[in-house]
């Protein structure tokens, strides 16, 4: 394979790796969108949408690792790193574009690794808060917790106190 | 016949009063904390010889229909996020007074400072190169002293921004006990104040953005609050509290009227207070062993030379000066350039080996892990990095807030059981999304270790 058919099919792998991860961003805003909605169809499809995107992810960077393991075996076999970072010093023909691409990936995974721990947090918390409210739905048909009002008279389905910023 | 009047009666009033509710609803529909209403209704009977007879019905009461469990989840989020607003607010602040775009900050004067230094080693006799380091420690200083007092100032504000809170916590108390007032006197009369009901939701509210309290409902329907573990709203009664600082000893306590100290965490104030106490000082604090550590360093090498005319060499910073906003110059190098020391050696002014040394304590750290340079542009960064961490935790807690705020909208006379259902869907949805996102989590990481 010549040096050039080596840069062009590196190039097309990290630009193909970049639009993944775009797309999975997009798919963690939708998703994080159905949460705060509580749009329960909109989770389940984002759930879907991920499986099938994290598929393709996982198989662009297979293709991405071989092209890679082809370069290094074409200009330098004995190097053990095997980066990307490593592989653009040997072909100073293309190393502004490879840069450029390689700065441009490690931004798009950066970003879509930010919006995953955010939609994490988001699920534990909304988690969380599903159990503790199913905790007080159990507690308020438990008769401990019945409230009475000013005439003695027993008031189903009140919340006797609550107790409000306890953790902040 | 009489008994079926009487139920077409009592039914027509219900009715009537079931629309006239609706109506209210309708109209309070856009009012901001407005609860919407509904009428219970109760089957009324009598009984005769051992049977009961249905005789129409009765309005037992009109609910509000409000979620107290998430309004209390809305109200810590609320505190949270008044929390984080201030610090968020403060550190962009203290960011600013760090890091100039234009590159006019402490880091470059600092460099300029060293570099200057390290330009005396070339020509250690130049006079126009002594005098750049008169004119380059003068730049220094002078960001020292601003940075110093510019923190000062924030630290101000923050005591002043927690008295207004304060103020503002008095009236909202206040409010709250007079509310309980109405709803007493509603409950007397055997009806449940759902306006008032509603006004004190709203109050808490903002309450609860100034300050994080526990509240609970009285036996008689009225609003109990505690700040701190401290009761400070009881029935018709509250607490006035007032804010003092002392900014030698950065405390700021607030105190009840009787003088006890009421701890106060969380919210605006609860933040400003913790900032001027911990947050803003502990920036002053290393700036000020910043500028010592650099005036012991550079005048301990400073006073083993001697200057351009072969005297022994004087301290180069002020020695009796403390911190960063009392750091200066010795005013007799100020004056005369030629009393900069470059040479270890006495009358050999040519001899540049004091002024390497301290060009070098730039790159090297005497007394300390990090060297002088590596500690600016840390404590530079410092708010910078606290700003990014705090703004990622302002995104989730809104997120988390309009999750509980569209909950709280949605909140009707719905069915328990479909209600326990939908809930554990929910739950179900979160924890398959959870697992995937989980699963991939790895995949990030190894591919950015081979980019």
């Amino acid at each position: 394979m010549s040096r050039e058919q080596i840069i062009s099919s590196l190039e097309s792998a990290i630009v193909e790796l970049t639009d993944a991860y775009t797309q999975m961003r997009e798919i963690l805003s939708v998703q994080i969108k159905a949460v705060v909605r509580n749009n329960i169809d909109g989770i389940n499809d984002g759930t879907e949408q991920q499986i099938e995107q994290n598929a393709l992810i996982q198989s662009l960077e297979t293709r991405f690792r071989l092209e890679l393991l082809d370069a290094f075996e074409a200009v330098a076999p004995d190097n053990a790193s095997k980066k990307l970072s490593e592989l653009i010093l040997f072909f100073p023909e293309a190393k502004d574009k490879l840069i450029e691409l390689r700065e441009g990936l490690i931004f798009t995974i950066t970003r879509t690794q930010h919006k995953q721990e955010q939609l994490v947090n988001l699920l534990e918390f909304a988690r969380q808060h599903t159990t503790e409210t199913l905790r007080a739905i159990h507690a308020m048909g438990n008769e401990k917790n019945t409230s009475y009002n000013i005439a003695g008279k027993t008031a189903q389905h009140q919340n006797q106190s609550i107790a409000i910023n306890q953790t902040a | 016949m009489r008994e079926i009047f009487q139920i077409s009666k009592s039914g027509l009033m219900a009715a009537e009063r079931a629309i006239s509710t609706t109506g209210h609803n309708i109209a309070n529909a856009n009012t901001p904390g407005y609860s919407r209403q509904r009428v219970d209704l109760a089957p009324v009977d009598f009984k005769r010889n051992n049977m009961s007879i249905g005789v129409g019905v009765n309005i037992e009461q009109i609910t509000r229909m409000r979620n107290e469990f998430l309004d209390s989840q809305i109200n810590e989020m609320q505190s949270r996020l008044g929390s984080f607003s201030q610090r968020a607010q403060t550190l962009e602040y203290i960011e600013g007074l760090f890091v100039s775009n234009t590159g006019n900050d402490l880091v470059q004067a600092m460099t300029e400072f060293f570099n200057s230094f390290s330009e005396l080693t070339n020509s250690p006799e130049d006079f126009t190169r002594r005098v750049n380091i008169v004119r380059n420690a003068q730049n220094m200083i002078l960001k020292f002293q601003q940075i110093g007092s510019g923190l000062q100032e924030i630290q101000q504000q923050a005591a002043n921004k927690a008295k207004d809170g304060i103020n503002e916590v008095n009236t909202i108390l206040k409010d709250l006990a007079s509310l309980n007032n109405s709803i007493y006197r509603a409950n007397g009369a055997g009806k449940q104040d759902n306006k008032s009901l509603d006004d004190q939701t709203r109050l808490l509210d903002r309450l609860s953005k100034l300050v994080a309290v526990d509240t609970q409902r009285d036996e008689n329907g009225g609003l109990e609050v505690k700040i701190g573990g401290i009761i400070a709203v009881s029935g018709e009664r509250s607490a006035t509290l007032s804010g003092e600082s002392d900014t030698v000893n950065n405390i700021f306590r607030v105190r009840l009227d009787n003088g006890s100290v009421i701890p106060f965490k969380g919210g605006e104030v609860g933040e400003n207070i913790a900032l001027f106490e911990d947050g803003i000082a502990s920036y002053q604090e290393d700036l000020d062993e910043l500028a010592n550590s650099l005036m012991q360093s550079v005048n301990q090498l400073h006073t083993s030379g001697f200057d351009r005319n072969g005297n022994t060499g004087i301290a180069f910073f002020d020695p009796d000066s403390s911190g960063a906003r009392g750091l200066s110059l010795n005013a007799l190098i100020e004056e005369n350039a030629d009393r900069i020391v470059a040479s270890a050696q006495p009358n050999a002014p040519g001899n540049n080996s004091i002024a390497a040394q301290i060009a070098q304590l730039a790159s090297q750290s005497p007394n300390s892990s990090q060297s002088l340079t590596d500690r600016t542009i840390n404590l530079s960064a410092r708010a910078g990095a606290e700003l990014s961490n705090v703004r990622q935790a302002i995104e989730t807690t809104e997120s988390a807030k309009i999750l509980l705020t569209n909950q709280q909208e949605q909140v009707s006379g719905v069915n328990m059981d479909e209600e326990l259902t939908n809930l554990i869907k929910f739950q179900n949805s979160y924890q398959a999304s959870a697992r995937v996102l989980n699963s991939a989590q790895q995949m990030y990481d190894t591919l950015l270790s081979i980019v």
